[in-house]
């Protein structure tokens, strides 16, 4: 099995802070893969590692066949963050194609499908400073997908978006995988982390446990998966 | 959409900016209007100077019965000039007149004045100054002694024959020289400075909102390179430079009708130079700042220097040697050079080879500078 991701002891320090210890983590390709954990568990840091933004301490890693930092495969991966991360000057239309461009997409009609996907045709001309959070957040998801990648790394791609456009946004997801995309995406909201193949649970930058969300369920003896990610994370952290 | 990604990076520059429009004034009509403020100052037509004259002059005789006095014939001969109003007044009168400010100078010729230039070969005169005024002192000054000269040689062709001493002034001009004014010289500097200026904000604003935005990052996880990012900044905001230098240059020689004997495509060159430069040094000090306020608190740190040293108020060349060691490490400097030299002389590309070279060299230091802070790992 050739794995979409795969690392082996991967830790970064920040001076003397340890954001990721030594964490091997596997991901199969077409799985959409939930890292969940309180803020400051390192899934951020993790990431960043795998896109080759932060370089690791120490461990190593793959993605898409090729070590970290994967320069050479960007072009096949969509990173989105938190932060919307568009230019507010240009508008939809142009924040997608400057993306599409970097990553050798120039399609006019890939440009316009990717923007309908997120239901922004009729916004597509207006200029992403007049957007609203939530409409922001979709431009964000077109960028991410207009090179059609074959992993996808999502950071919170749902914070502070409201749960009618989240259950949206998990829709895409699906398709996407249905269409063998692999996803890793990180979130702390449970009813995200139900619809995920498999989670880890992060917590102080180690991987505390791995499975699929029944799995983890039946593994800590709870009925639910909130339950489960506090007892498995140790309660007052999470 | 451009085909490769650093024009990609260039036109998603020139976009953003064109939007802007607030940034479009500061880039295009702010220069002009603060140079054209500038050369209507500088040619605002200068006062007559009010001269008041004490002429106490006992005149030189000759045992034969020959009288001469030099200052009857001084007081004569500056009624003519066009700049000075003269009035001849006592001198106790003229202490007050001056106190009251009626008039701007006073010129002593006392008793033995043709007596001594005689003997001595040589004028020398009291003026009177208020002297509170620097800037009415120095033109009073300057006035006078040119004044003066002219009065001089006025004297020598006059019936009374030829004073008892020989005064020969003669001024020559390498260049367009008299007709050439402040503005003449300013013109050049002023444009290098303000696309130096302009261009480091700017740059150092929109690196640091990059970097903030997230979109730094974003960029990052794309497969453009650091060296397609710092190029894709430079052709979209030389861009912008080389139209705002083409602007000035074309308000300043058809509007304010500056003297200009230049190559524009070397004016262009040395400004693509510094706006390299200017452009790299605001992607380098944008890494040092958390916010927009910390970019302008560069400008005194940065900027200020540069136009303080570079010669646009004062020649480097009359500066102290240690200053003028200072001034030679300012890119600035180079610039006004080579423009000043190109504009107002007419040099060719080799005459202004080593300013070029310096520029160049900042360029690529400052390349270097802002790729070794732009590295992949933003955090």
């Amino acid at each position: 099995m050739e794995y979409v991701i795969e690392t082996q002891g991967l830790s970064k320090s920040f001076g003397s802070l340890q954001a990721v210890r030594e964490v091997s983590l596997r991901v199969e390709p077409g799985e959409t893969y939930g890292l969940l954990g309180p803020n400051g568990s390192g899934k951020t840091t993790l990431m960043r590692m795998l896109v080759g933004l932060v370089r690791p301490t120490r461990g190593t890693g793959g993605v898409l066949g090729e070590e970290i930092p994967p320069d050479r495969v960007l072009s096949r991966i969509g990173y989105m963050t938190q932060a919307g991360a568009l230019y507010q000057e240009l508008t939809v239309g142009e924040n997608v194609a400057f993306f599409g461009a970097l990553s050798g997409v120039t399609s006019k009609e890939r440009i316009q499908e990717v923007i309908a996907l997120v239901g922004l045709e009729d916004r597509a001309k207006s200029t992403v400073g007049t957007l609203s959070g939530g409409l922001k957040q979709r431009a964000s998801l077109a960028c991410a997908l207009v090179h059609n990648p074959q992993l996808l790394i999502l950071d919170e791609p749902t914070v502070g978006v409201d749960p009618q456009l989240r259950s949206i946004f998990w829709d895409h997801f699906r398709k996407l995988n249905q269409q063998g995309v692999t996803i890793l995406v990180s979130s702390h909201v449970m009813d995200e982390a139900a619809r995920c193949t498999r989670l880890g649970l992060m917590r102080e930058g180690s991987l505390l446990a791995e499975g699929s969300p029944g799995e983890l369920k039946s593994q800590a003896g709870t009925g639910d998966l909130e339950g489960a990610f506090l007892k498995i994370a140790g309660g007052s952290h999470a | 959409m451009p085909k490769t990604r650093t024009l990609t990076v260039a036109w998603r520059i020139i976009t953003q900016i064109r939007r802007d429009h607030r940034t479009v004034g500061l880039i295009f009509i702010v220069p002009m209007v603060v140079i054209g403020l500038l050369g209507y100052i500088i040619r605002l037509p200068a006062e007559d100077i009010n001269l008041a004259i004490v002429n106490e002059d006992q005149g030189f005789s000759s045992p034969l019965g020959m009288s001469f006095s030099l200052g009857d014939e001084l007081v004569e001969a500056l009624q003519e000039s066009e700049d000075l109003v003269i009035s001849e007044i006592s001198e106790s009168e003229a202490e007050e007149n001056l106190k009251a400010g009626e008039i701007d100078a006073v010129l002593v010729f006392d008793e033995d004045f043709t007596q001594r230039v005689a003997e001595e070969q040589r004028i020398e005169f009291i003026l009177l100054l208020e002297g509170s005024d620097p800037a009415l002192n120095t033109r009073v000054q300057g006035t006078m002694s040119r004044e003066f000269i002219e009065a001089v040689q006025r004297i020598e062709g006059l019936p009374g024959g030829p004073p008892p001493f020989k005064l020969e002034v003669e001024t020559q001009y390498l260049y367009a020289g008299q007709n050439f004014d402040t503005l003449d010289s300013l013109a050049p500097v002023f444009i290098a400075f303000v696309a130096f200026f302009l261009i480091f904000l700017l740059t150092g604003v929109s690196f640091l909102r990059e970097r903030a935005g997230g979109t730094l990052e974003r960029l990052m996880a794309t497969p453009v390179t650091r060296l397609e990012v710092v190029l894709g900044y430079m052709i979209g905001f030389g861009f912008f430079a080389l139209i705002q230098s083409a602007v000035i240059l074309l308000f300043v020689i058809y509007i304010l009708g500056i003297h200009y004997v230049g190559n524009p495509a070397l004016i262009f060159l040395v400004e693509a130079l510094l706006t390299i430069g200017s452009v790299n040094l605001g992607i380098f000090l944008s890494t040092y700042a958390k916010n927009e306020l910390q970019i302008v608190q560069f400008i005194p740190l940065v900027i200020t220097p540069q136009v303080l040293l570079s010669g646009i108020l004062v020649p480097v060349e009359e500066f102290p040697n240690w200053l003028q060691g200072l001034a030679y490490l300012m890119p600035l400097t180079y610039a006004n050079q080579a423009l000043k030299n190109v504009m107002l002389k007419g040099f060719d590309l080799y005459q202004i080879g080593w300013e070029l070279a310096v520029l160049a060299g900042f360029a690529l230091l400052m390349i270097f500078l802002s790729a070794l802070t732009l590295r992949r790992e933003v955090a």
